[in-house]
């Protein structure tokens, strides 16, 4: 049985040839789906725009690598989370040591119920955390990556990787009980 | 594969899978234009492999130095070209100096030889006298035998040079104001010397200056000397005598000789 060629494989082709029109519909297409995945590493939407323009970049010019036996989408958003983890390194090494340890988490999450969050409010909770917890807490608990994949995606120990993880979910953890025994206190 | 531990964790995973931004500007989109547009390059479709690069696909260092590398071609054959006609002109003005001061000869009397061109095999006026000139050496090996000769060869040393025999045959013109009297003309007649006359040149100057000494070329004093000089001078003014160092000096005071 011979598969039809779909929208989707001839928008492909299209923009392997270097059509315009066809890699802006590429890029409208997959915007939406893709913005989130950089949302998670950069705290700024513009920062996001930025890095995910350079990760379409990188998409476009390897779409000849592309093998159809792949998943487009899980392609892609490789892609895009290796090209943010590349920016948010480099940017790293310069304030590695001056970043915070504390958490201070948006007043408009604040009362919030734990388990009853958008994906807004999970991302401005994110953004309040570390830049290094962050990572490894987005890459593990949200990408689901083991912590040696993410020791090598970060170039940091395992160990670090695992400390990380647990610091991060200490701060969230706390940040919810906090608001649980105030929650319970006013009941 | 790291699994989360709490509940929240996995409402936040799943809520984080499903969620889709909103879709992009038109500014969005422009900024993904420059970045199209800045990198045009690696969008075009790339060369076959195996072609050979066309000449729109070459970088600007490649014609840099293509262009640099036309020009120092041209400046060297340029200098090349200048190098062998200055030569050429060289010659022939030596050749040309030649024909004129064996055509006429003024005496001292105001009396103007005219003497005969020289003439080809074939009863011709050569406008180049060939057989005096080395720029036009004969083939063969006869070339350097008194017969034939009209000269050396370049590579010949200044040494064995002979100047060639002439015609002598004078034939005598009408002076514009003659004197009168019978001039006596030399037999030989002078001749602008052959290619190449610097040799000749240098033989005549190291003749002229034999005898004479050239003078040394003195070497400046050193700071050591000049200060030597100047504390010989302040020495002799306050007429102090430098007297050496006793030769006895064995640590005794006073000390003695030791005889034996």
């Amino acid at each position: 049985m011979t598969q039809r060629p779909n929208k989707s494989d001839s928008l492909l082709t299209a923009c392997r040839r270097g059509d315009r029109r066809a890699q802006e519909a590429f890029y409208r297409e997959h915007f939406s789906r893709l913005l989130p995945v950089c949302q998670r590493y950069l705290r700024t939407r513009e920062e996001a725009v930025s890095v995910l323009n350079h990760a379409m970049l990188r998409i476009f010019q390897s779409l000849e690598d592309y093998q159809e036996v792949q998943k487009l989408e899980a392609w892609l958003a490789t892609i895009v989370r290796r090209t943010a983890l590349n920016f948010v390194r480099d940017e790293g090494r310069a304030r590695r040591r001056f970043q915070p340890e504390h958490y201070d988490p948006p007043a408009s999450v604040a009362n919030a119920a734990p388990g009853a969050l958008n994906a807004a409010d999970i991302l401005k909770l994110l953004h309040a955390l570390p830049d290094h917890l962050r990572l490894v807490f987005s890459l593990s608990v949200l990408d689901g990556l083991a912590h040696e994949e993410i020791a090598t995606e970060l170039e940091i120990t395992v160990a670090a990787s695992r400390w990380r993880l647990a610091k991060a979910r200490e701060l969230l953890r706390g940040h919810y009980q906090y608001f649980n025994h105030i929650n319970e206190s006013l009941l | 594969m790291s699994k989360p531990d709490n509940n929240w964790e996995v409402h936040w995973q799943e809520t984080m899978a499903g969620h889709e931004a909103g879709p992009p500007s038109d500014l969005d989109w422009g900024g993904m234009e420059q970045l199209l547009d800045a990198t045009a390059v690696s969008i075009q479709p790339e060369p076959a492999a195996g072609s050979l690069p066309t000449l729109s696909s070459l970088s600007w260092p490649v014609w840099a130095i293509a262009l640099i590398s036309l020009l120092a071609l041209v400046y060297w054959l340029g200098y090349r070209t200048a190098g062998i006609t200055g030569q050429e002109k060289r010659v022939l003005s030596n050749q040309q100096v030649s024909t004129n001061i064996t055509s006429t000869v003024t005496t001292s009397s105001g009396l103007t030889e005219a003497l005969p061109t020289p003439k080809t095999n074939d009863g011709e006026e050569s406008p180049i006298d060939t057989q005096k000139s080395n720029f036009f050496p004969k083939p063969g090996p006869a070339i350097n035998t008194p017969e034939t000769a009209g000269g050396p060869l370049r590579d010949a040393p200044p040494a064995t040079f002979t100047p060639a025999k002439k015609d002598t045959t004078i034939r005598f013109l009408p002076s514009p104001e003659p004197s009168g009297g019978v001039e006596t003309i030399p037999k030989e007649v002078p001749t602008a010397p052959a290619f190449p006359p610097p040799a000749a040149t240098k033989q005549r100057s190291i003749q002229k200056y034999r005898g004479i000494r050239p003078l040394k070329i003195l070497a400046l004093p050193t700071n050591d000397e000049i200060w030597k000089q100047k504390v010989d001078e302040i020495l002799q003014a306050k007429k102090i005598i430098a007297l050496p160092p006793s030769r006895i000096n064995n640590g005794h005071f006073p000390a003695y000789r030791r005889w034996n």
